[in-house]
């Protein structure tokens, strides 16, 4: 009875056959048109497999790696940043906040009176101002009055001056703008950590 | 950077544009293969773009020489899984995975058609790719990756992570399934 080497035909047509098996396969099919045919079969098989048209993808499915991280491991250097950019936003908006209490607190409570503010903004004379602040202040206790000063209305000295604010700091400005600086960068490490 | 593995090159280096050539020249025979397994659609498109992540992700790391077939092999792994997924779910009915076992030869009928008519035949590619779903994913896979994209045995063993018998069995009984299919359908048998 002949055995037919049918589990071997494939590997025989693709020339993937063990060398030890070849030559006893072609012996047989040199004496077997079955075998031969099947072969033959076989091989136009793999002939129209390769023939047929593959399925095409309908968009391109190659992803935009120029903007995509090669490896998330390799940001997590950038968390810390995010979380000092974090604190850093609050500490400034904090710092934004008193000084600007600061700034206003400072002329209110810092030993100006009214009538010094109003000289300040040039509603009166300084030396009206300064006299309705000695009244102001002498008030419970009567003592010499003081005399009028040398320099009158319309004295150069009694022009509206400007009085320096208090030196308590940096502007609120810088720290606001530190404040918005830092919150903008931790927004952004944070959406580059997102994407990864 | 016109060599392939100059790019290659590159693209282990970390350009992603050396990379982005080397995906394209795989991208269509990478989905048609995938696409072949699952087929087309969304699930495919899906497959195929998450292997070119991890690949390029773990390009670092590639050693071998063959980039082709080390993203057929992240691909298919991965289209696989997919299939697993959905016998889980029930979404496919389980399939015979078995390598064993005979496959009967289905004897042509005299007086069909051959190949050369039945290959001029649009018709013919449309029974070819009903033949191949009905073959089990694996036994697909390896024949596509033998028939279609010609890669050597011993390289579909390393792609599938299977022995080089149990290769040899899935491509021909693959194989013996699609001809049986067109024998079935009127195919002479002739070699045209």
């Amino acid at each position: 009875m002949t055995i037919h080497p049918d589990g071997e035909l494939s590997s025989y047509a693709d020339q993937g056959l063990g060398p030890d098996r070849v030559p006893a396969v072609a012996a047989h099919l040199a004496d077997c048109r079955r075998c031969a045919r099947r072969v033959e079969e076989l091989r136009a098989v793999r002939r129209l497999l390769a023939a047929a048209p593959a399925p095409r993808p309908a968009r391109s499915l190659v992803p935009r790696l120029a903007v995509a991280p090669r490896s998330p491991e390799r940001l997590v250097w950038l968390r810390p940043v995010r979380s000092l950019a974090s604190i850093g936003a609050g500490a400034f908006f904090f710092l934004f906040l008193a000084s600007a209490v600061l700034q206003s607190g400072g002329s209110l409570g810092g030993g100006t009176t009214a009538a010094e503010r109003a000289a300040a903004r040039g509603q009166l004379s300084a030396p009206a101002a300064a006299d309705k602040a000695t009244n102001a202040s002498s008030a419970a206790a009567p003592a010499v009055r003081p005399p009028p000063p040398a320099v009158g209305l319309g004295s150069p000295a009694a022009e509206p001056r400007s009085v320096p604010d208090r030196e308590v700091g940096p502007p609120p400005g810088i720290f606001a703008a530190l404040a918005v600086l830092s919150a903008a960068v931790a927004l952004t490490v944070h959406r580059r950590l997102r994407r990864s | 950077m016109s060599r392939p593995e100059d790019t290659l090159a590159a693209a282990r280096a970390g350009s992603a544009r050396a990379f982005e050539i080397l995906a394209r020249a795989e991208e269509g025979a990478l989905y048609g293969h995938v696409a072949r397994i699952l087929g087309p659609g969304a699930d495919a498109e899906d497959v195929v773009q998450d292997a070119f992540l991890s690949a390029w992700r773990a390009i670092g790391s590639f050693s071998g020489t063959s980039f082709r077939a080390w993203l057929f092999r992240i691909a298919r792994n991965r289209a696989i899984d997919v299939v697993r997924a959905r016998r889980r779910k029930g979404e496919v009915p389980l399939e015979p995975d078995s390598d064993n076992g005979n496959v009967d030869w289905a004897e042509p009928v005299a007086g069909g058609p051959d190949l050369l008519t039945l290959a001029a035949d649009q018709e013919a590619f449309a029974v070819v790719e009903r033949a191949l779903g009905n073959v089990p994913p694996q036994q697909r896979d390896a024949l596509l990756l033998r028939d279609v994209e010609g890669f050597s045995y011993e390289e579909i063993a390393l792609i599938t992570g299977s022995e080089l018998g149990t290769v040899k069995s899935r491509i021909h009984r693959a194989r013996l399934a699609v001809r049986n299919t067109l024998v079935s359908r009127g195919w002479s048998g002739s070699a045209g």
